[in-house]
């Protein structure tokens, strides 16, 4: 019984994991991307990304690996540091959702 | 006049050895996409959701990203196969290609 309502319970957190960041929440942290990835996607030299319509599977997978500092990158590192798993899911989610230009 | 129509001659076989040069490089990437097409998709969109579209994606990028595969800066195992059979020119084809496709 114990066991269902658990499983109850996390069962909306996995399916949806952006649906916790307000959309103020989420313009913050998409601002700090902007300044290299552009806030449409588009990054703004030829050394870095573009996230535009990007797979936000791969996308989470790789600011987790930043984070942890399995795929190395400072920049990226100190960034991924800041971000809380929810957030990781709403950037992955907002960028793949993009057009791409 | 004539200078004009020597003017025309020497456009028309620069541009004769401009096409055949670029034709004979896309056929060597080619044979080097294929084995990207596996997972990245013959037209750079992947079908795999935790791998990456390459289509539109930048070039200097896409190249400093293969670099890394190589040495290994970058941990990936299939990719470090891949990149190991690769050499400086393929890895530079390979991001020209990927970087001229249009995204979707």
């Amino acid at each position: 019984m114990l066991k269902h309502l658990i499983a109850a319970a996390l069962l909306p957190a996995l399916a949806a994991p952006a649906a916790a960041l307000s959309r103020k929440q989420l313009q913050d942290v998409i601002v700090q991307c902007a300044t290299c990835h552009g806030a449409d996607g588009v990054s703004r030299t030829d050394e870095i990304p573009n996230l535009d319509g990007q797979h936000d599977r791969y996308l989470y997978n790789q600011l987790a690996a930043f984070r942890s500092g399995k795929r190395p990158h400072k920049q990226m590192r100190v960034m991924g540091r800041r971000l809380t798993d929810a957030e990781m899911w709403a950037i992955a989610e907002y960028y793949s959702a993009l057009p791409p230009n | 006049m004539e200078a004009r129509v020597r003017g025309w001659i020497l456009a028309g076989a620069g541009m004769a050895v401009a096409l055949g040069c670029g034709g004979a490089g896309a056929s060597d990437v080619r044979s080097v996409i294929v084995e990207c097409a596996a997972c990245h998709g013959d037209e750079g969109i992947a079908k795999d959701v935790e791998v990456p579209n390459l289509a539109g994606q930048r070039r200097l990028y896409l190249y400093k990203q293969l670099v890394a595969f190589r040495k290994n800066a970058r941990k990936h195992k299939e990719m470090r196969v891949m990149s190991r059979e690769m050499n400086d020119a393929d890895m530079r084809a390979i991001a020209e290609y990927y970087s001229s496709l249009p995204p979707r």
